[in-house]
């Protein structure tokens, strides 16, 4: 097995108003989906945020995020602005990181969200429009 | 170059800082360093901030088109992009009072299809479906935009037509018969009529209901002796 067998993978369920989280640290890949307005967005993030740090921390390889989030409340979209950030800076020393964020494409104002997420990070960066069966 | 996030105004902050790092009078300070650092943060904090916002924004502005949406799928019927009747009782009042205010009359028209089990049991629920949507298309576009359009049930319509007595209500159902009488509705390969009956009342200043109640009433005679054609209700008067 390749990657960090140190490290934990880190499962969240979805509910309502927090997104699924599937941080898998042999694939390298950090998957959320859902829609994400918990009551403490700041709470539900940092373990999130926390696993990405200590994932490129101890571990080589590539990390890969892959977001399938259709709605962000303000506190959310900080967060993931965080998380990018972190694997902006990762990527400038010249780690293998990268983002898949996937929208649907009925909906035109989750790819203009994908967009301004995307600007000013460096780091590939790829849009998919897919619908949330795939 | 002003970045996308970056405030509109100019920032003072970050223009002093400009300043102070490129005086040459605090060249060589050994603060200068933590200093720029600390200007780089801050504006890294007011981008992220600017950019949190504007996100915040888009998705906010999808939130109210989703409400405006849901708002009026809540008062359509599905099928047929009439209104439904939620949206019939909503707006019936205000319609009614406006008539009375202006001592105008107001008419209820009632129609049904005929024998419309007999075009589901033969073609089946989709074709059913979809002559249901031309009837519908039918009755909308036979009627005034000013009159209210409404799927009442299954196979029933009703419109509720302003500024009408029962005369003038009378002439425009037997325009929207005879329009439907006309029509082959060509769906999926097969060429159908249909017939509708029509229940006509005039509003008399008691409550919908009455009118309403009246209408079917009309309907039903219309139905018992013969269909295809329209009856007007005996003004209660």
């Amino acid at each position: 097995m390749k990657g960090a067998p140190f490290m934990n993978d880190l499962i969240i369920p979805g509910s309502v108003s927090s997104p699924t989280v599937r941080l898998d640290a042999a694939r390298g890949t950090m998957e959320l989906s859902g829609e994400s307005y918990p009551q403490n967005a700041f709470d539900f993030f940092a373990p999130i945020i926390d696993w990405a740090r200590q994932f490129l921390r101890e571990s080589p390889s590539p990390l890969t995020l892959e977001l399938r989030v259709s709605y962000l409340n303000t506190s959310s979209t900080k967060c993931v602005i965080d998380l990018l950030d972190l694997l902006e800076g990762a990527h400038k020393i010249g780690r293998r990181v990268q983002v898949v964020w996937y929208c649907d494409p009925e909906n035109e104002r989750a790819r203009e969200a994908a967009e301004e997420f995307r600007e000013d990070v460096t780091l590939p960066f790829e849009i998919r429009m897919e619908g949330p069966g795939q | 170059m002003k970045l996308k996030h970056e405030s509109p105004s100019p920032d003072p902050f970050l223009e002093r800082t400009r300043e102070v790092l490129t005086d040459p009078a605090y060249a060589g300070n050994p603060l200068l360093e933590d200093y720029r650092e600390l200007a780089d943060r801050y504006a890294h904090m007011m981008r992220t901030f600017m950019k949190t916002v504007h996100i915040s924004d888009s998705y906010q502005l999808r939130l109210k088109e989703l409400n405006v949406a849901l708002d009026e799928a809540m008062r359509t019927d599905f099928l047929t992009g009439l209104l439904n009747r939620r949206a019939f009782f909503d707006r019936v009042r205000p319609e009614l009072s406006r008539s009375r205010r202006h001592r105008r009359p107001l008419c209820v028209l009632m129609g049904d299809i005929d024998s419309f089990k007999a075009v589901n049991d033969r073609y089946g629920h989709d074709v059913g479906d979809k002559v249901l949507q031309e009837t519908a298309r039918t009755f909308s576009s036979a009627l005034r935009s000013e009159d209210l359009k409404v799927r009442w049930g299954g196979e029933e319509f009703l419109a509720l037509l302003p500024e009408t007595d029962a005369a003038g209500a009378a002439t425009a159902a037997e325009k929207l018969r005879a329009i439907i009488e006309q029509t082959s509705f060509d769906v999926a390969g097969n060429s159908i009529k249909v017939t509708i009956s029509i229940g006509l009342a005039q509003e008399d200043g008691d409550d919908p209901e009455t009118a309403i109640r009246a209408a079917d009433q009309a309907l039903l005679e219309a139905k018992r002796t013969g269909r295809n054609k329209v009856v007007v209700a005996a003004h209660p008067g």
